[in-house]
């Protein structure tokens, strides 16, 4: 559970992110109810879509009468539509994302951006918590009040539990917040995420220890996702092996994401959110500038 | 290779310490991960024996371990065999009946003992013997698996209680200095120097049949003596078996050190043989057997010669009647046991006996008075204790006394009675006539001549029947036949074999008879009775072997020559090794 600077702190920077940076929605085109995003359908906006001629049926308010005064032909001047954009935020709360605390705060600024930036374009917001057995839909403050040390533990080491079950909606962008620090056949509960209809971004929190781990000497390694426990030699050869291991890990990952046309973008704890932010996401297209 | 001070050893235990001090300097942090899934896929190779590998990879660790091992073996002193040595062992084995209590026992430590011994010099030259004097060598040899076979086979320790000194000094003089005996024993006391005693002996209980006599008329009924040699009170069946007829049991109540009695009516019928066996046996058994037979003496026949008087043939017959079991007869003189005649001359060069016999002054020989000389009797049996003053008024015959005779009464300077043995046989002569009226009741004469005739029947068994103590020496007379010993062990098969006129009675407890020609001369059995032999609770272990091979390592053994650069070489090898596997 985050104290109440903690909170105060995440919300500040989130809003500072979001001044700078915001969800990519001019990536495409949405559909949806009414906002201020071209829609792929005929709208009342100012951006002028298409010429064609009359017929039955079509809305006379969207009838050229000045066209229709030089040829005596009706026809019809179309417009883009303008709609507001739908997100889910799918945010993975497993044990792995709370082990470090840093890295937990930057997954929730990271929610809070996501928060404050469809809040901006005057998108719809669901907060969809996986990682602890079946989706739930939360709200912010319910998330970010929460005491993730009393919720259920999956116990499988499989992560992302539950992601399977989220009810992704149409068109949404959808934008999924985890390590991502689970075997690479967990991969295969993402699949609703990447569905056709939407559009994906990955936002990977990390944390610097994780890479360069400060272990050494006889360890005796608990998994905080299963029972498991191993005790290891840990020396800097097998540490220079590891830290490869995990860079491929993550390549293995950006590549998953781009095959279906998603997103990826990692985002590390141990930086300030909006330099860490602008470290990858901008590059990678997981966020926008702000214009 | 062995060690000359294998002590040191106990310095390699200090290796397992080592590794526990470092495990517990070593123990694992617990760390809380989340990418335990990563570590596995480059740990794969390594997923047992962390804690072995760490080992191998702690440098320091492995040459601690390695300079301790090598400072231990050195302390312990490596020294190999010379394999042109040579030594000599005798071992004498306790033929006393309590080694059978702990002969199993004794032969596995003769055993261990052995292989120890054998190792200790390139050749040994084995030697054993038994305890008592005069036996025979079992084994001579260098195979110590023979010798063994050979103890297992011909061990038959049944003797009563005897003195191994005789043995043990003449073995020892045998071996010589360099050489070493070992005495398989189950006490301690004997102590010899140079006499290297092993046991495997310990304290028991033990109850025995100790004695028995026969009592009644007829020797109808026979008392038991059973003795508990045991610290607490027993009671113990006493079981008496007899071929065709049930078993009788008699139960008897043993108080600790106690004596107990049980009597027996011998089987009416034609029963001879009886065994008694104490029920439940113990670790000794050779003295829960006893087996019987009822005694009877044999009757001594003797003849009286032609050449008696008829007034020396009635004195003697009178005479006779005071021997028991005895017969007078006069037309076989060859079928008597001893020959009583009257003749007597100065000169006795021809009268080498031919028989056992016992020669009088004639009635018609010279006869001198003893003129009042005092009677001396020597230390002879037949003479032992008693006064013959009573003969100095005899008329005496003037005989000649050779060297080889054994005097027995000294009338002044002549004999008047001395012993004669030639042949085999024994005669007696008395040179006087003891029907003469002035000697003619004098109790100490008749008591020689009734000793003489019982040293007669005793020579040649005594008995037709008789119970004797295991071992017991037993004699025939120089007539008899070739011996054959037909002996029926108690428990076991029958056996027969031949024996000499002075022999042994069987030490097993056993029924036996003595044939000649085809006819039974004495039926008898055997029993173990030495109590000193049933008493285990003196008996303990013992094991001063380690002299031998203490003895053996300075003289057979050698150090390894170079053995410190030998152990820097293997230093500087297990480190190289070491660093190899390391870059490895």
């Amino acid at each position: 559970m985050l104290s109440d600077s903690e909170k105060t702190q995440v919300r500040a920077s989130a809003a500072a992110a979001s001044r700078c940076f915001s969800l990519p929605f001019r990536r495409r085109t949405w559909r949806g109810a009414a906002g201020n995003w071209q829609g792929v359908g005929v709208g009342s906006s100012l951006d002028f879509q298409d010429h064609r001629a009359y017929v039955p049926g079509d809305d006379p308010r969207y009838i050229n009468w000045f066209a229709y005064a030089r040829t005596g032909q009706y026809t019809m001047k179309l417009y883009r539509s303008e709609i507001s954009p739908v997100v889910d935020v799918a945010l993975d709360a497993s044990p792995s994302m709370r082990l470090v605390r840093a890295k937990w705060l930057r997954a929730v600024e990271l929610l809070c951006f996501c928060m404050a930036s469809a809040g901006r374009a005057g998108a719809s917001v669901r907060i969809y918590l996986t990682g602890t057995g079946r989706a739930e839909v939360f709200d912010f403050d319910r998330t970010v009040s929460l005491d993730f040390g009393k919720l259920p533990v999956d116990g499988t080491g499989a992560g992302l539990a539950g992601l399977e079950t989220v009810p992704w909606r149409a068109n949404s962008l959808r934008v999924l917040i985890s390590d991502l620090l689970f075997p690479a056949h967990v991969a295969t509960r993402t699949a609703g995420a990447f569905a056709s209809t939407g559009f994906t971004v990955v936002l990977a929190p990390w944390a610097h220890e994780e890479w360069e781990p400060s272990w050494e000497g006889l360890v005796e390694l608990c998994d905080v996702e299963s029972p498991e426990r191993r005790v290891r030699k840990i020396n800097p050869e097998l540490l220079r092996r590891y830290a490869a291991s995990y860079s491929g890990h993550f390549e293995w990952w950006r590549d998953f994401v781009r095959r279906r046309h998603g997103v990826l973008a990692r985002v590390q704890a141990d930086k300030p959110f909006v330099q860490a932010l602008r470290m990858e996401c901008p590059a990678t297209g997981a966020l926008e500038a702000v214009l | 290779m062995i060690f000359s001070n294998p002590a040191a050893l106990w310095l390699l235990a200090s290796l397992p310490v080592l590794l526990v001090i470092y495990f517990l300097q070593q123990r694992s942090r617990v760390q809380r991960v989340s990418t335990l899934f990563l570590l596995e896929r480059v740990m794969d190779e390594t997923r047992g024996g962390a804690r072995l590998r760490y080992l191998r990879s702690s440098w320091p660790l492995v040459l601690q371990l390695l300079a301790l091992a090598t400072i231990g073996l050195f302390l312990a002193q490596p020294v190999y065999l010379d394999t042109s040595t040579r030594q000599r062992v005798a071992v004498v084995l306790d033929e006393s009946a309590s080694m059978e209590a702990f002969r199993r026992e004794s032969i596995e430590l003769l055993r261990a003992k052995g292989r120890s011994i054998s190792a200790g010099a390139g050749r040994t030259d084995w030697q054993v013997v038994g305890s008592l004097r005069g036996g025979k060598v079992i084994y001579s040899g260098e195979n110590l698996e023979e010798l063994l076979a050979a103890v297992e086979s011909e061990w038959q320790p049944s003797q009563p209680r005897h003195d191994a000194t005789p043995v043990l000094r003449s073995v020892r003089a045998s071996v010589g200095s360099e050489g070493h005996v070992l005495f398989l024993t189950c006490r301690d006391d004997v102590s010899l120097p140079g006499v290297i005693r092993i046991s495997a002996g310990r304290a028991l209980d033990n109850v025995a049949i100790s004695g028995f006599r026969f009592v009644g008329e007829n020797n109808d009924v026979f008392r038991v003596v059973l003795r508990n040699l045991g610290n607490t009170p027993t009671v113990r069946e006493l079981q008496m078996r007899v071929e065709g007829l049930n078993p009788t049991v008699t139960k008897v109540h043993l108080e600790s050190d106690g004596v107990a009695e049980a009597a027996f009516r011998w089987p009416e019928g034609e029963f001879s043989r009886v065994v008694l066996e104490l029920l439940p046996g113990d670790a000794l058994r050779l003295d829960d057997f006893l087996p019987l037979v009822r005694p009877e003496r044999k009757v001594l026949k003797v003849a009286l010669d032609e050449s008696l008087s008829s007034r020396q043939q009635r004195h003697m017959i009178r005479l006779l009647k005071a021997v028991p079991e005895s017969a007078v007869i006069l037309d076989m003189p060859k079928a008597a046991d001893v020959v009583v005649r009257a003749s007597l001359s100065k000169d006795n060069e021809s009268w080498l006996p031919n028989s056992n016999e016992l020669v009088i002054a004639s009635e018609t020989s010279m006869k001198v008075p003893s003129e009042g000389q005092p009677i001396v009797p020597t230390t002879h049996p037949l003479v032992r204790h008693l006064s013959f003053q009573r003969l100095r008024v005899i008329e005496m015959v003037e005989t000649e006394i050779f060297p080889e005779d054994e005097a027995l009464l000294w009338s002044g300077n002549r004999p008047l009675a001395f012993m004669r043995k030639a042949r085999g046989n024994s005669q007696l002569i008395f040179a006087a006539d003891p029907s003469d009226p002035l000697v003619d009741d004098d109790a100490s004469l008749l008591l020689m001549l009734l000793r003489f005739f019982e040293d007669i029947r005793q020579r040649d068994g005594g008995w037709r029947a008789g119970n004797f103590t295991a071992g017991q020496p037993l004699a025939f007379g120089a007539n008899t036949g070739d011996l054959l010993l037909q002996i029926l062990p108690v428990g076991k098969p029958e056996r027969r074999e031949s024996a000499s006129r002075s022999f042994r009675a069987p030490a097993a407890p056993s029924h036996w008879s003595v044939f000649s020609d085809g006819t039974e001369l004495l039926r008898g059995t055997s029993y173990f009775a030495d109590i000193a032999a049933s008493e285990l609770r003196n008996c303990l272990k013992l094991d001063e072997a380690f002299v031998i091979l203490n003895v053996n390592l300075a003289r057979n053994y050698k150090p390894i020559e170079h053995g410190w650069a030998v152990s820097l070489t293997l230093l500087v090898l297990f480190l190289g090794v070491w660093f190899l596997q390391s870059r490895v």
